[in-house]
């Protein structure tokens, strides 16, 4: 399940995809909890079904990288399955148990990252637990699932990332912890509003956050990168002389 | 040294201290008073032409009035029927009796809810400060219009009262409200005068103000073990008086109420709803049962005693008249008259001339009453006559401006002048003094001339004005040629540059001026994070240890406005059953501390004195509080009392310490020897500082300033450069402000530290006390930065030198920064609805702040 990959240029492609789906379908998903009560259940255990959609949109963008990443390496295909059968041949349980565990510990450690920020010790025990489980459904689930837990190990070890595909989930990582910082400005405020409740405006911060990190790769990457519109073309030139 | 080096530090000095103050003084000005004073030639003796009698319909209701004053009496206290049960029974059987809540104005300290009730005036901001010095009350009032119609009226309770009304009282006696320890032996000397007074009979007013429920309020908080018997004392006094007005077979009027109430942390001052909303309870008066549970304002009570007293209403209250107060004291007509002189008054004193919305309402209201008049009232439908001048008397009272409009040019200069101060210590070259006398800073003497010239003519506005606009384009003139300089920035992470330029922008906001703390919690715990990535590996565990500390003792003590009120871990360790907790608590708390302080001065000689001394002042300390409160017990018995010779005993062993440390110091310390001399005594200092924190602190503070210096010293130790370390003691003096309980609301300021274990009152020391004791951690943070400062020696004695300057501008900078944004934000605001209870207090303590960061630039000049 682990990916090394140098930038080439189906690198490129799986991120581009990536951030792409995900810029739309997370703010699609931001926009109903911001039009619909859903936000304002963000912090108990009844938010919990809204996890399943992302957890899916996550299991389908990994089945589209494999089938991406196979294509590219003409990998011979089983003629009963078509592209489903790559998909079979990555699924390992002993990783996937592995890997549930790696999110169930990225719970615990935004848990205890929103108790040292000031999350009461006390109560809300089970405010600050679906905080902590978004925050790492958001970041440490589709760090594991697409890059493996190697990556993860190395991430918390902060080491440089392997390729650009490895930096996007750095990157959003950073993002959705400073949007979910920016989100806890809200709460002292006082404009009486039902969502101004902890986590609501920390875990929708998070989201928006999530957002911005991967709409800054897609500028980052592919507005001024190097095969972008606004990118530098000097390298190209200098590879093909 | 510094001095010679660097004149314009002590020039930014001047200019910060003149600044403030001139600020301070023009923003708070007392506002020229309403001189008049009602007379009965006020009464109106017409209505569109219908005569009235006006001594038939405004005369005296009451042969004796008794107004009970329980200073710090919540509106819980009796409401909920518990703790004052005789006088809960009365409202529930007694006809013309009712229990209504009051609103007060801030700040809720006593003497400007005292003025309130007497004169019905908006609070003066300014009588906060001048709480315990108040002088005799020029401004009409409900008690001298009382004498002077001929009232005898006698006073017992707090002497604030003999202050402000010196000749006025038939008898008087007062108890003073500076031993805040004294919970009983002050109430019991009204009592003894009460239970005298009722036997005799040439009174007809008698005041009383009981003190010892707001002591028992500062020392052990709303639900502490003192109030219920308390309350039933203050039950008992009113039984007293009802069984005195039952036996004597006449209905005089009682009234009962609080100047203010009281925060579930025990203070007051500020103006949560706590704090705000007392209970007025009226014994015979004109309501029933059905006015329970209606809110009226302090102010309203005036109109209500110069109605039952049958005196002019002062001239300067804005308090309405409640018909649904005096139904049943008052005939139909009589009730409108007491209304229509109110509201006609107001209109003439109070509101604008030319209102036209005013005119109508005001005409519509008489035809009504004329009408009335001559028809003959309707029982049944008074509200219908009523209802024209009870809008008329909110629409004056909506309308009355809240800030005071003639200061604003003063303001300005004081902006300007803290400005200036900003732009010198930014500007290039003004570090040393041979730069100075260079040509290229003759503009910025020049600058600094106009400047000093600015604060000669503050006194004559129209030329301060001018020298304040040439101060502006001098300054802009002297950016343009000079260019700022960017030097005393330099060198720090851009990470804290931006989250010091976010506090500023938090101003723009109210709630984040009330919660204030949670800024700095926040950015505190992101900058440890954020160290942890910058510096190496080996500071990690330091640092996670920090943060741990930092959050455990964020839930020591709950501050601010909004969660003010959750119980916090202090809370739980001062209950009775913890007892045992917070003992063994405390000494831990006094050990670290002592340890510390022994630390932050450690001798070569005398070094068993030394430590004996240190062990007398610690043990001092716990038995001090072992001795006064409750909830500290040894496994032995100590017996109670009121801890001064222990108190004394402490400071003895200060004092000895501290002068064997700088005999050590002054005799042991030459020059080629290290560490140097000026580092011993910013040493002894710290020693000094921390000693005296350990006595002030409350019990459950006792751990903060060990836990502070603790903190400081690993923080600063991966840190190398001397700025960023500047900063970071800016933040950790900051956070550990708000981590002793303070806030920016008066409520927090703790008066209980400046009398600890003194017999007699001394106002200077309880202020240096008091004053000692909130800002304590700011000044532990730069005394500690200096001394690493001087401890750090290295390099060339000239670079040494820059940097020890550099060091004290970033200071200087970073509290002028944040002063200069609020007092141009409090300027823009000053007409916000929530400009006395957010801004105002705000405004006091970055002041004294910025003041005290400037005394600190002095100490540390003589130091260095």
């Amino acid at each position: 399940m682990v990916f090394i990959w140098n930038d080439s240029q189906v690198t490129r492609q799986i991120t581009l995809v990536y951030c792409l789906s995900s810029c739309a379908v997370l703010s699609l998903m931001a926009l109903l909890t911001f039009a619909s009560d859903a936000l304002l259940i963000a912090g108990s255990t009844r938010a919990l079904p809204l996890f399943i959609p992302l957890v899916l949109f996550e299991l389908i963008k990994w089945a589209v990288h494999h089938i991406m990443y196979d294509r590219d390496l003409k990998t011979k295909k089983s003629h009963r399955f078509g592209n489903l059968s790559v998909i079979y041949r990555h699924i390992d349980v002993v990783e996937s148990v592995k890997g549930i565990i790696i999110f169930c510990l990225g719970t615990i450690f935004f848990y205890v990252v929103a108790v040292l920020f000031g999350a009461e010790i006390l109560s809300k025990h089970e405010e600050t637990l679906m905080f902590g489980a978004f925050t790492s459904l958001l970041t440490i689930f589709p760090m594991t699932l697409h890059t493996g837990r190697q990556a993860v190990m190395k991430f918390m070890a902060n080491q440089p990332a392997l390729n650009m595909f490895h930096k996007l989930f750095y990157r959003t990582f950073q993002f959705t912890l400073v949007g979910a910082w920016v989100g806890a400005a809200f709460i002292p405020l006082d404009w009486e509003r039902p969502w101004q409740a902890w986590p609501i405006t920390c875990s929708f911060g998070a989201l928006i956050g999530n957002i911005m990190g991967y709409l800054f790769v897609l500028v980052q990457h592919f507005v001024f990168g190097a095969h972008g519109v606004f990118g530098k073309k000097k390298k190209l030139k200098q590879y093909n002389s | 040294m510094l001095l010679k080096e660097n004149p314009i530090i002590f020039y930014v000095c001047l200019l910060e201290i003149f600044a403030c103050s001139l600020f301070f003084l023009s923003f708070f000005a007392l506002k020229s008073p309403i001189t008049v004073i009602a007379s009965k030639s006020d009464f109106p003796s017409a209505v569109n032409e219908h005569k009235l009698d006006v001594q038939d319909v405004y005369r005296r209701r009451y042969n004796k009035i008794v107004i009970v004053i329980v200073d710090a009496l919540r509106f819980d206290f009796i409401a909920d029927g518990n703790h004052m049960p005789f006088l809960f029974k009365v409202f529930q059987n007694h006809n013309a009796s009712c229990l209504v809540s009051a609103k007060t104005d801030v700040p809720t300290v006593t003497l400007p809810r005292i003025k309130s009730i007497v004169t019905g005036d908006v609070s003066e901001f300014l009588d906060l400060i001048l709480n315990f010095g108040a002088t005799e009350l020029a401004q009409d009032n409900i008690i001298s219009q009382a004498v002077s119609h001929g009232l005898n009226i006698l006073f017992y309770g707090d002497d604030t009262w003999l202050r402000l009304f010196p000749k006025t009282f038939k008898r008087f006696e007062g108890t003073t409200s500076f031993f805040v320890n004294d919970f009983y032996e002050v109430d019991h000397n009204v009592t003894r005068n009460l239970k005298r007074e009722l036997l005799n009979s040439d009174w007809d007013v008698m005041i009383l103000h009981y003190l010892g429920l707001d002591h028992i309020g500062h020392v052990e908080g709303p639900k502490g073990p003192s109030i219920p018997g308390k309350l039933k004392e203050m039950d008992d006094v009113f039984r007293m008086i009802f069984e005195y007005f039952k036996d004597l077979g006449e209905d005089g009027l009682i009234i009962l109420t609080g100047d203010h109430g009281m925060k579930d942390s025990g203070g007051h001052g500020g103006s949560s709803f706590e704090e705000i909303t007392v209970p007025v309870a009226i014994i015979n008066g004109g309501c029933d049962r059905t006015s329970n549970g209606m809110v009226i304002d302090q102010v309203d009570l005036v109109p209500l005693l110069a109605i039952s007293m049958g005196v002019p209403i002062p001239a300067a209250s804005i308090g309405h008249v409640h018909p649904k107060l005096l139904e049943n004291l008052l005939q139909p007509s009589e009730l409108l008259y007491a209304l229509y002189y109110n509201t006609a008054r107001m209109k003439s004193y109070l509101s604008p001339p030319m209102d036209h919305q005013l005119e109508e309402l005001m005409s519509e209201g008489m035809k009504s009453y004329a009408s009335g008049l001559y028809d003959g009232f309707k029982t049944d439908e008074l509200h219908i006559y009523e209802r024209h001048f009870l809008s008329v008397q909110k629409h004056i009272t909506s309308n009355i401006p809240r800030s005071n409009k003639t200061g604003v040019s003063s303001l300005l200069i004081a902006i300007t002048l803290l400005a200036q101060a900003i732009v010198c210590l930014l500007l290039k070259g003004t570090t040393l003094l041979p730069s100075l006398t260079s040509s290229s800073s003759k503009c910025v003497r020049s600058c600094c001339f106009i400047g000093t010239v600015v604060i000669f003519m503050a006194g004559y506005f129209k030329w301060a004005l001018v020298c304040g606009m040439a101060l502006i384009l001098a300054n802009c003139y002297v950016i343009l040629t000079e260019g700022i300089d960017v030097k005393v920035l330099m060198g720090i992470n851009p990470i804290y540059w931006f989250m010091l330029i976010l506090h500023p922008m938090t101003f723009l906001s109210t709630s984040f001026i009330e919660e204030e703390h949670l800024f700095w919690y926040t950015t505190f715990s992101t900058l440890i994070v954020l160290m942890a990535r910058i510096h190496s590996r080996k500071s990690l565990p330091d640092l996670a240890l920090i943060l741990v500390v930092h959050r455990c003792l964020q839930s020591l003590n709950a501050t601010g406005i909004k969660w003010a009120n959750i119980s916090d871990l202090g809370d739980w360790l001062r209950a009775p059953e913890n007892h045992v907790l917070m003992t063994s608590y405390y000494l831990i708390g006094v050990i670290l501390t002592m340890s510390a302080s022994w630390r932050c001065a450690s001798s070569k000689y005398f070094k068993s004195i030394l430590f004996i001394l240190t062990m007398i002042q610690g043990t001092s300390v716990c038995l001090y509080y072992v001795a006064v409160t409750k909830n500290c017990q040894l496994f032995f018995h100590y017996p109670k009392s009121s801890g001064f010779w222990e108190v004394k005993c402490f400071w003895i062993a200060t004092i000895l310490r501290t002068s064997l440390e700088l005999r050590n110091v002054l005799r042991h310390c030459v020059g080629s020897f290290r560490p140097c001399r000026p580092c011993m005594l910013a040493g002894v200092l710290v020693q000094l500082v921390i000693s005296t924190l350990c006595l002030l602190m409350e019990p459950q503070n006792a751990i903060l300033p060990a836990a502070m210096v603790y903190v400081s010293w690993r923080l600063k130790s991966p840190v190398e450069d001397m700025k960023t370390s500047e900063v970071l003691s800016h933040w950790i003096g900051t956070v550990y402000f708000f981590l002793s309980g303070n806030s920016n609301s008066i409520s927090t300021i703790d008066v209980t530290a400046g009398f600890k274990g003194v017999d007699e009152c001394n106002i200077f020391f309880a202020g240096l006390f008091i004053t000692l004791h909130t800002f304590a951690f700011p000044i532990l943070a730069f005394l500690l930065t200096l001394e690493h400062l001087l401890r750090s020696e290295g390099g060339s004695p000239a670079s040494a030198k820059s940097r020890h300057a550099d060091v004290i501008k970033l200071h200087l900078l970073l509290n002028a920064c944040p002063t200069l944004v609020f007092m141009i934000v409090s300027l823009i605001q000053r007409e916000h609805l929530f400009i006395w209870s957010v801004f105002s207090p705000k405004l006091l303590y970055t002041m004294c702040q910025t003041l005290i960061s400037v005394s600190m630039v002095v100490i540390s000049a003589a130091l260095l």
